[in-house]
This record gives C-alpha cells, sequence and structure tokens, in this order.
C-alpha cells in the first residue's frame, strides 16, 4: 500500500516537473532556415569576375537562372555581399554571350554603379537584351576614387 | 639678368605644365566619364536606357500582342528638366534595342519617328500595288524625364527620373510603366565614377 503511495507521489512529482519546465520554455518558433547560409558553387563562379581590389570584399553568395516573364530571355539574379564593415562603392556589368561564347553583337554592356554597405546583400536581377543570349558574366569593378 | 632669364622660362614650363590634363579618348560605356551637377550625362543616359529595357524585358507586355513582333509607335519624350538636351539621346539606346531584340519592331510612319521619304515609297508602293498599307501601332512608347534638386551648405544633390510607358492602343491602356532615377551628389563635376 506504501509502495503504491510512493508511486504515485514519484508520478505526481514528474508530471508537475515536466509542466514547470514546459511552462518556462520560449513561445517563440525558433525554426532555422532551410539554406542559412546561401552558396555560389566553383562552376557557377565563372559567372562572376572582380578586379583584385575587390576580390576580399564583395563576394557572390547566390547565383540563379531561369527565363523571363516573356518566356524567351534569359533571366539571371545574383546575390552579392560586402564582407566588410566598410560601404564599398563598386560597379558592375554583365556581359552576355551567344551560344558560340561570343559577346552579343549590338549589345555594348554599360557599367552600372552600386552602393553596398558594410556586410550588406544585394540582388542584383537582369534580363537577357535578346534571346540569343544564352550565357552571361558579371565584372565588378572598383569605384575610381575610393 | 643673365641669372633670373633660365628661372623665368622654368616658371613658365612649369605653370604650363600644371595648365591641366591633356585631352584622351575614354570609353563611353565605362567608369572614366565625367559626372556632372547640373546636367544628364551621357552615362545617365545608358544607365536609364539599361534599366528601363531590363524591365520592360522581364515583363510579358508583348506576350498577347495582335502579330509578332508587334509594332510600336514611339511618342515624343517630354524633358521637364532645366537643361536642354536631346532626348533621342535616350530613345535611340532603346530604339536600337528594342528592334536587335526582335521583341518588336520601331514605326517610322508614325509617332516621333515618322519619316517623310518612308511614308513617301509606302505610299507610291501602295498605289502600285493597290494595297493600303497597314500603319496604326499596336503600341506606343512614352516618357518623361524629370528632375528634382536640393542642397546642404556646398553639397548639392541632383535627381533625374526617367519614366517610360508602353501603351496598347486598342485599349488605350499601360501594360507596362516604369522608372529609373539617377542621384548624384556633391559640390563639383568629377572625371570617373
Amino acid at each position: 500500500m506504501s509502495f503504491n503511495k510512493h508511486v504515485i507521489f514519484s508520478a505526481c512529482a514528474l508530471v508537475g516537473i515536466a509542466a514547470i519546465t514546459m511552462s518556462c520554455a520560449p513561445t517563440v518558433n525558433t525554426v532555422e532556415s532551410a539554406n542559412p547560409r546561401a552558396s555560389i558553387t566553383p562552376e557557377q563562379m565563372k559567372h562572376f569576375k572582380t578586379d583584385s581590389a575587390l576580390n576580399a570584399i564583395v563576394k557572390p553568395i547566390f547565383l540563379s537562372t531561369g527565363v523571363a516573364d516573356d518566356g524567351t530571355s534569359l533571366k539571371v539574379q545574383l546575390q552579392v555581399q560586402n564582407t566588410t564593415r566598410r560601404t564599398a562603392h563598386v560597379s558592375y556589368r554583365v556581359n552576355w554571350l551567344d551560344k558560340q561564347g561570343l559577346s552579343l553583337a549590338g549589345h555594348t554592356p554599360v557599367m552600372i554603379p552600386l552602393f553596398l554597405e558594410g556586410g550588406a546583400v544585394k540582388r542584383i536581377t537582369v534580363t537577357a537584351p535578346s534571346p540569343r543570349a544564352v550565357d552571361f558574366q558579371f565584372e565588378f569593378i572598383e569605384r575610381r576614387g575610393d | 639678368m643673365k641669372k633670373t632669364t633660365p628661372i623665368f622660362f622654368l616658371a613658365v614650363a612649369f605653370l604650363a605644365g600644371c595648365g591641366g590634363q591633356q585631352a584622351t579618348y575614354v570609353d563611353s560605356k565605362g567608369t572614366g566619364t565625367i559626372t556632372s551637377l547640373d546636367k544628364v550625362d551621357i552615362q545617365d543616359f545608358s544607365i536609364a536606357a539599361d534599366a528601363l529595357l531590363n524591365s520592360l524585358y522581364d515583363s510579358p507586355a508583348f506576350n498577347d500582342a495582335p502579330r509578332k513582333p508587334p509594332i510600336i509607335a514611339v511618342s515624343r519624350i517630354t524633358n521637364n528638366t532645366s537643361t536642354q538636351f536631346d532626348t533621342d539621346q535616350l530613345m535611340q539606346k532603346i530604339r536600337t534595342s528594342i528592334t536587335r531584340s526582335g521583341k518588336a519592331r520601331i514605326s517610322r510612319a508614325v509617332g516621333a519617328d515618322r519619316d517623310a521619304l518612308t511614308r513617301d515609297a509606302q505610299a507610291t508602293a501602295s498605289h502600285t500595288s493597290g494595297a493600303t498599307p497597314n500603319n496604326t501601332p499596336d503600341y506606343t512608347l512614352i516618357g518623361k524625364i524629370l528632375e528634382t534638386g536640393a542642397r546642404a551648405g556646398k553639397t548639392r544633390q541632383i535627381t533625374y527620373t526617367f519614366q517610360l510607358s508602353l501603351v496598347e492602343v486598342k485599349s488605350a491602356t499601360d501594360v507596362w510603366s516604369d522608372e529609373k532615377e539617377i542621384t548624384k551628389q556633391g559640390s563639383k563635376a568629377a572625371v570617373g565614377w
């Protein structure tokens, strides 16, 4: 009889401890991102070129390709990160290549200014100017005077 | 007197050397061009055209066109800035890119691009063949360039807004519209950016 009482008392104590522990647990969901640290494959690195000064400052972290809404043109999204704490003033251009790997005729790429605050990640989305463009290369250079 | 002459020539040579930078060619689509604070620079037109075309090509604007490729008539681009310039500096880049893309064709029979010789030649051809040419464009391209200035002490800031819309003629509605802002800040013009 006293043995039964002892078992019931122990079970109640365990349930009580479990209830207290559960009520003290944080109520915020701490679900991790499926891909917390985006990465770029060595194969994708061929689409990215920087000058030596920018090599350690601006890093590509994600590259994705698809088709634009018109259903014919290549669409590319690149995420770059400023890995330093200082603001980086850079310029980039996209060289579009045809199926022979040559620069797209009649299309001179334009240098576009880009400001990257320290640690910032920016998305660059570009659409090919012609369905003839099947490949691309991003070229980043440091802004003059910095 | 004899001692002062060489010094005089050296001083003249030194001052002549400081007179300025010799003119040289730069890449007009690169980062070595001059950046002004009081006008639209050549790179501003290139950057604006690139951004607007990127947006246009990413849109399904031409997907529902009644004919492929559709025909676009370019309307006049309004320059609402304080400086005078030919808006063709922007529009020619857009025309060229659209034509080369193969996504649409630019009409020379109507709109701001109307060419008298083309129309005459078309009239002669239609008279000979008896067929009436269909000059009705499927879309029109309209635009505006705006300017907003600000100043804080010696620092000036100027923003140029390039607006462009593609209008479907049949419904008289915008099928695509976008704008690109370019802001420049500083106290004086500079070489390179």
